[in-house]
């Protein structure tokens, strides 16, 4: 086990965090995050501390996030993911020239943030977590640099068309591809995703833009269309699956992979896209009926809208079978368990799964 | 490079409250730096005034030492205390208390007055300096009831400034001023606690303080429970 898979397992041991002490940061989090930012504007202002002026967009959307994501770890007692998101921010941001000095500046900062707003028992309770990634941090520290590199030609070849925003010869590339003998699970599973993986690393490497990631997005969302348009559907099946993103999630190509895959199998397939807020999300359910709901989430930081929307429509629709998938699912798989009928690592696992739960 | 101003080692305070003694301040050890700006928070009760006070020589702890320049100052005479007081700190409490029968350029001369001797030049020259520096010059010969609240408190850290003192103790200084006055202050304040021969300690409740400090000490029931500082790879000079 390495140092960092060490310190993840020993984060899985700290204390479980109070309602009360969560309800607090909940409630001071807006705070907590302006309090945060003017801490570091203010460095800035007085040059503590290497200048951070030209990072400074970066750095509030990485305090807004990082908070957002510490609500979720606390309401789930996520420690173990709390170190690899936190270690993922030191990779991001090391890649985009951050100092070292930046990381316990943030860490007490928000520390101090804290004591400074929330009653004493409960911010005692709160920076734990914080004052054991600070404990860690010189290990974290020592790990940032990521190794990123495809497994064959094919996916490199994919890759490269993505990132030359080649449309229409992608396109031409996943066909022949089929021609040469690949299923389309074969595709989707050796091909579209390893590359998509690769280009989420070189964009974190900071060898590639959030354009170029979105444009890679979208081609491949086409191609997955095309690929699902061109295989004939097996039978209809008597059922019906709503797929959704949680509420706030923005990233649906894994919720649209779902989809898609379910509908080749035959089900009749509500897909909802990104972003839907909770309440439309609901009607759609009660419009449609469907015996199944799929929830995708990608980010921790949307853990408790997962949990929310889990919540109201086991309330609102108790017949409905409810499937959780999704990076963020995936990493909190021991937590979520008790929101759902049934967990997916994969898109694949989706139709059996499901007819299981019927 | 940032210097120790203050040595607090095994710090008690016991008080008597009429009816028993209560420990408003339990063993203590801290080390106060100068090239930085500390905030003692906490809540109402939990020590930070008798912490700010022992700091500042005001107040004698029941037991422990207070180290100055190496030397345990914590039980000396009241004299010497007051000597000692007036050469290594300055004081700035909520509400900036200017005499309002004597001008800006007065008040800030006062703690030279005091010293019995009369008002030398080169006090005179730094008085200037301090307020030029404090964007006051031009209210030096103003009255106190004529400036805002914010330039009366400018005025009183002017007044702790006039000394060169190592550290400058506040006691919540920024709570009865709007916003915009808080910042001034505050700014001021920090940029005073950048230097290397002299830094700054607050108490306060006011998170609008948080955002400025280098170090923040938080009391709890007259214990230390988190002592945090902002980072950085500063190296203090022991």
């Amino acid at each position: 086990m390495d140092r960092l898979e060490e310190i993840k397992s020993a984060a899985e041991k700290l204390p479980a965090i109070s309602e009360d002490a969560i309800s607090k940061l909940c409630q001071s989090l807006p705070r907590l995050v302006q309090l945060v930012n003017e801490k570091f504007l203010i460095d800035d202002k007085f040059c503590c501390g290497k200048p951070l002026d030209k990072h400074m967009k970066i750095v509030k959307n990485i305090h807004k996030n990082f908070g957002d994501a510490l609500l979720a770890v606390y309401q789930f007692s996520l420690y173990d993911v709390l170190i690899h998101e936190f270690a993922w921010i030191v990779s991001t941001l090391f890649y985009r020239d951050f100092e070292k000095d930046y990381f316990p500046k943030m860490l007490n900062a928000w520390i101090m943030a804290i004591h400074g707003t929330i009653e004493p028992s409960r911010s005692r309770e709160l920076i734990q977590p914080l004052r054991f990634l600070e404990r860690n941090l010189s290990v974290i520290l020592e790990n940032w640099d990521i190794s990123a590199k495809l497994e064959n030609e094919n996916q490199e070849e994919f890759m490269n068309l993505l990132l030359e925003k080649r449309r229409r010869d992608a396109t031409d590339y996943t066909i022949s591809l089929l021609d040469s003998g690949y299923s389309p699970d074969d595709l989707c599973h050796g091909i579209l995703i390893p590359a998509m993986k690769q280009i989420g690393l070189l964009w974190q490497k900071n060898q590639i833009t959030v354009s170029d990631e979105h444009a890679a997005t979208e081609i491949t969302r086409y191609i997955i269309y095309r690929l699902c348009d061109s295989i004939p559907r097996k039978q209809a099946l008597p059922h019906r699956v709503l797929v959704s993103c949680v509420p706030g999630e923005e990233h649906e190509l894994g919720a649209e992979m779902v989809a898609s895959y379910l509908e080749s199998q035959g089900w009749t397939v509500y897909f909802t896209g990104h972003s839907a807020p909770d309440e439309d999300i609901v009607v759609v359910i009660s419009r449609y009926m469907p015996e199944v709901i799929l929830l995708t989430s990608t980010l921790i930081s949307n853990l408790p809208s997962t949990v929310e929307l889990s919540k109201r429509i086991r309330q609102t629709e108790p017949a409905s079978k409810i499937i959780l998938g999704g990076r963020a699912v995936v990493r909190a798989k021991r937590r979520m368990q008790e929101f759902a009928d049934a967990l997916i690592v994969d898109y694949r696992e989706a139709h059996l799964t499901a007819i299981r739960l019927l | 490079m940032a210097k120790v101003a203050v040595r607090l080692n095994e710090i008690t305070r016991e008080f008597f409250d009429g009816k028993q003694i209560r420990m408003v301040l339990k063993k203590t050890n801290l080390d106060i730096y100068t090239r930085e700006f500390t905030v003692i928070a906490g809540p109402s009760g939990s020590g930070k005034t008798t912490l700010l006070t022992i700091i500042g020589l005001i107040l004698t702890p029941t037991s422990g030492r207070i180290m100055i320049d190496d030397k345990d100052v914590a039980h000396r005479s009241e004299d010497e205390l007051a000597a000692m007081r007036m050469k290594k700190f300055g004081f700035v409490f909520q509400n900036a208390d200017l005499i309002t029968a004597l001008s800006v350029a007065q008040n800030v001369l006062v703690p030279t007055a005091i010293q019995g001797a009369p008002v030398s030049a080169e006090s005179k020259r730094a008085m200037e300096e301090i307020l030029a520096q404090f964007g006051l010059a031009s209210y030096a010969y103003a009255m106190p009831q004529q400036l805002s609240a914010g330039q009366r408190q400018r005025v009183a850290i002017a007044r702790a400034m006039i000394n060169a003192p190592i550290l400058l103790l506040c006691d919540e200084p920024t709570s009865a001023l709007d916003i915009e006055s808080s910042t001034t202050v505050l700014d001021t304040l920090k940029r005073l606690s950048q230097d290397e021969n002299r830094g700054v300690v607050m108490v306060t409740h006011d998170p609008r303080v948080f955002p400025y400090a280098d170090r923040m000490i938080k009391l709890e029931d007259g214990e230390v429970i988190d002592d945090s500082k902002s980072g950085g790879e500063e190296k203090h000079e022991e």
